[in-house]
């Protein structure tokens, strides 16, 4: 069997899945670091260090991200695509909801690691949801 | 979109994954294509063309899917 399209196998078979995985982990253990070193009111030099900690995490995170995003196939692109057009509009809306709710002092929470969390879920429903259309 | 891919590809006794391998794409997307599901984008339409040797028309009618992967 000739492959005339030899780039379907080296996307099936790429690392990406893995590298965001464990950048993502690394990303948050870097998060919470940062968190922790903030509690203990360090110096000006360790708080910029502890508010800069997680971005290279972040950076690495987004690059590998694009990177896997352009080897996917088409469908793959318009599962993404249908999953992040919902995902902005409901997360926008669930975190209006937050704020909403917070300046009723109902959810007395002041912590923007909510709305990471709340996207996150978010973009792992939309995701879920579009891509049972095409399974 | 209605398509004829299932019957051809059985013709050849190629599996999802052959096809799929051949078309520079994954076999889920070959599986959504075949149950109607998802309709291929113009390139890939012309790339199933090329490699089933058939002009598209042949390949691909339109017209309301039947979700099976049968041909009306």
């Amino acid at each position: 069997v000739t492959h005339p399209f030899p780039t379907a196998l080296a996307c099936r078979r790429s690392a990406a899945p893995w590298s965001i995985l464990v950048l993502a982990i690394a990303a948050g253990i870097a998060m919470i670091g940062s968190r922790l070193i903030m509690k203990t009111a360090p110096g000006d030099a360790l708080l910029w260090l502890a508010i800069i900690l997680p971005l290279p995490f972040l950076a690495a995170l987004i690059a590998v991200i694009s990177r896997a995003a352009r080897n996917l196939d088409e469908m793959y692109r318009r599962i993404q695509f249908e999953a992040l057009a919902l995902t902005v509009p409901t997360s926008a809306l669930l975190l209006v909801l937050y704020g909403q709710l917070q300046k009723a002092d109902i959810l007395p929470l002041d912590d923007m690691a909510l709305s990471y969390a709340v996207i996150s879920l978010t973009y792992a429903s939309c995701y879920f949801l579009a891509a049972r259309r095409y399974h | 979109m209605n398509n004829r891919l299932k019957v051809l590809r059985a013709e050849r006794d190629w599996s999802q994954a052959d096809l799929a391998e051949r078309l520079g794409v994954s076999r889920q997307t070959i599986n959504a294509i075949e149950t109607g599901k998802y309709d291929p984008s113009l390139p890939l339409a012309f790339k199933i063309a090329r490699l089933f040797t058939q002009p598209i028309e042949q390949i691909f009618t339109d017209g309301p899917s039947t979700r099976n992967g049968e041909h009306p």
